[in-house]
């Protein structure tokens, strides 16, 4: 018998001293502006959204980290990205606002984007002025995306929209949305003929946003719908067919961050605040499976974030740690319950994440790729299909 | 890699190939130790691999180790080697002379099992008090028994008493409970990759229904959980083995927290790797004609080894609850492997 073929392995990395350094920065503005009534930690963690603590991220210079200082970025590196992304979310921040475009499209355009494109909308949302949408989407077309029908088609000067996305998270208060849309009709090609479009929802002719209210009771889905929405030329991010590769090139990166694991931390450290010396053995074994398991899946997700940081397009890893990331945050409230149950914790602040976390839980394995496309991407990793 | 880490793991792999075949796990099945591949190891010095080489040993580092205690789970090596590996470093650590042998370890975490009591030495004991010392087998009264995997293991009800000028101290950190749960989950992540590179290809070769199982949604899905669960005890197991180098490197630290969550993760995967690789090899899994119950049946002995999932579950329970609810978050993130960086 030889050694075995290893098919999937994370080389584990650390991070660096000066992405370290970032941690007491974030730490003490998070305080500072918490202090000044400017936001309070939400049930939600990053899905609320609050427009002043984007801002004065952005003032910080806590957005676009990445990205070059020509377009208001601060060229730090992916891993300095990393820790103000989990200590935003370890402190339960509502960070909405700039999520969408610091996290994918803000990268998008710096990839695909013309030199004017980058000029105009770069700066603003790295100084959390500017806030985005995404149009993936559509009522017929949820996790075969590719079946998407929203079709753009040519005009004077630009491109004529028609058609609706779904589920698009404040598309209500965002000022433009980055669509994915067929620019060229269906063909044998299931990936070909689709392109991405910025529309600006505030000032475009012909959009209809229909609120949708989710399972918690909240409004931030909609429904957006284009009748004749024009789209100027200008506004067509990346080549004109390329729209698959270009939305798929970004997954790495949507897919592996700690918002995958800890959403719902804040649970967890209640839970942790409600005990003490006194916790039965149980207890104190349950909160040791929580601490474990994230302590395990936040390993695997620096190393992923240490191949990005590389160059690397690790997008099977990207999956896995979303897959397993998910799951967990789906368990931490079942498992809470038992320990609140058996321990007779009947502190306020528990009980009240505790039922804002069960409502939010089933949307974890579903959004940004649900359990079931991450586990085939996976599975066609090791070359099963 | 360094050369010295690639030089072992060459000689790991061609000595473990050969005390791995059918023969060597029938005489094991029938409780005789396999003698003289033991005596091959030690004659390659992978024993005595963590010690100076002016002491007879080959200087590697705590991680070169630590990849054959993952190569040692590959290949489902039936000798105690990692525990005589260790148990010397550790002898040796507290000024102590090794007998010479296979050693069996006890540590202050979980339930004392070791394998050979027969034809091991002496055992290696480190109480909760710290410190390391060493009593002939000869004088241990062990409970015999079989574990999952077959072989044949000594029960104690508790840790023996050490005889005098047989033991002394050691630094308190990495102690040695920390140290075998660090190499039990490197052990458990090489059975593991084994497990799984074992189940792929019966997937890709097993036709049914004029198809390859691998070409079934529900088995790929089944694949891809069995696979995500191998890489994150991977993952974790390399993030603990940083720790500890980070440690003994820098003299200072405790690295207890994040041994703790990678031997809790590695024996709760356990169960779901071994159940899937079952389920996926259908009955002739379930036989000794086939080598998987080699593997997972070693997994069932490991994940007990060294402090089962239960056990560090509550040692990591502990240290969350007592850093409190503001303390949580720096008590996971400030726990770094500087031995990671890039």
């Amino acid at each position: 018998m030889k050694a075995p073929t290893v098919h999937l392995r994370f080389l584990p990395a650390a991070l660096p001293e000066a992405a370290e350094h970032l941690r007491s920065e974030v730490r003490e503005l998070l305080e500072e502006t918490r202090a000044g009534d400017v936001w309070l930690p939400e049930g939600l963690s990053w899905w609320g959204r609050n427009p002043a603590l984007s801002r004065a991220l952005g003032d910080a210079g806590f957005i676009g980290m990445t990205w070059p200082r020509q377009y208001g970025g601060s060229e730090r590196s992916y891993l300095e990205r990393y820790v103000v992304t989990e200590e935003l979310l370890a402190a339960c921040a509502p960070t909405a606002f700039h999520w969408f475009a610091d996290r994918q499209i803000g990268p998008s355009i710096l990839r695909y984007g013309t030199e004017e494109q980058k000029q105009r909308f770069l700066p603003p949302i790295a100084r959390g002025e500017l806030s985005f949408a995404v149009g993936m989407s559509e009522p017929d077309s949820g996790s075969d995306l590719a079946s998407i029908r929203t079709r753009a088609e040519r005009t004077d000067g630009g491109w004529r929209l028609n058609g609706s996305k779904i589920w698009t998270s404040y598309a209500h208060e965002a000022e433009y949305c980055v669509a994915l849309v067929r620019t060229e009709p269906k063909s044998d090609k299931r990936h070909a003929g689709m392109s991405q479009v910025i529309i600006d929802l505030k000032n475009s002719d012909g959009i209809t946003v229909r609120p949708i209210i989710d399972l918690p009771g909240r409004h931030d889905f909609n429904e957006v719908f284009f009748e004749d929405t024009f789209v100027p030329d200008d506004c067509l991010l990346g080549n004109s067919g390329d729209g698959w590769a270009q939305v798929t090139s970004e997954l790495a990166y949507e897919r592996s961050g700690p918002e995958r694991f800890l959403t719902n931390f804040h649970l967890l450290r209640a839970l942790v605040d409600a005990l003490d010396g006194s916790a039965s053995p149980a207890a104190r074994r349950e909160v040791g499976l929580l601490v474990s398991r994230l302590w395990a899946l936040r390993a695997a997700s620096v190393a992923v974030a240490a191949a990005l940081e590389a160059g690397e397009t690790p997008n099977v890893e990207s999956a896995l740690v979303k897959d397993l990331g998910t799951n967990f945050q789906q368990e931490v409230p079942e498992i809470v319950r038992r320990v609140v149950a058996d321990e007779g914790v009947a502190d306020h602040a528990v009980l009240d994440i505790l039922h804002q976390v069960i409502l939010a839980a089933p949307s974890y394995t579903i959004q940004g790729g649900a359990t079931e496309i991450l586990r085939g991407i996976v599975a066609r990793g090791l070359r099963l299909r | 890699m360094s050369e010295m880490r690639q030089l072992l793991l060459d000689t790991a792999v061609r000595l473990f190939e050969a005390a791995s075949d059918d023969e060597v796990f029938e005489a094991v099945e029938e409780g005789r130790f396999p003698e003289s591949h033991w005596r091959t190891i030690e004659d390659n010095g992978l024993v005595d691999m963590l010690l100076p080489e002016e002491d007879g040993g080959a200087g590697a580092d705590f991680g070169d180790a630590m990849a054959v205690a993952r190569t040692a789970g590959a290949f489902a090596l039936p000798l105690p080697l990692v525990e005589t590996m260790i148990g010397r470093w550790l002898l040796s650590g507290a000024g102590l002379e090794a007998p010479a042998g296979p050693l069996g370890m006890v540590t202050a975490a979980g339930r004392p099992e070791v394998p050979w009591p027969d034809n091991i030495s002496a055992l290696v004991v480190s109480g909760a008090t710290g410190g390391v010392g060493w009593v002939a087998a000869g004088e241990v009264e062990f409970e015999r028994a079989t574990n999952s995997a077959g072989e044949p293991v000594g029960r104690l009800r508790e840790p023996p008493p050490i005889p005098p000028g047989q033991s002394g101290d050691l630094s308190s950190e990495p102690s040695p409970s920390t140290v075998m749960a660090v190499a039990r989950s490197a052990m458990i992540a090489g059975a593991m990759e084994r497990i799984l590179d074992l189940t792929i290809e019966h997937v890709q070769g097993r036709v049914q229904f004029g198809r390859p199982l691998a070409r079934f949604q529900a088995v790929q899905q089944l694949v891809a959980v069995m696979a995500s669960h191998t890489a994150v005890v991977g993952v974790a197991a390399d993030t603990a083995i940083a720790a500890v180098e980070t440690v003994l490197d820098r003299d200072g630290g405790d690295p207890t927290l994040m041994a703790g969550c990678a031997k809790a993760r590695a024996s709760e995967a356990c169960y779901e790797v071994t159940r899937i690789a079952h389920q996926l090899h259908g009955a002739i899994g379930y036989t000794r004609e086939h080598d998987l119950h080699r593997f997972t049946r070693r997994l069932w002995a490991w994940r007990d080894a060294d402090g089962d999932e239960g056990y560090w579950q509550q040692r990591v329970g502990e240290m969350a609850i007592r850093s409190g609810g503001a303390g949580l978050w720096p008590l996971l993130v400030e726990a770094r492997s500087a031995a990671l960086e890039r």
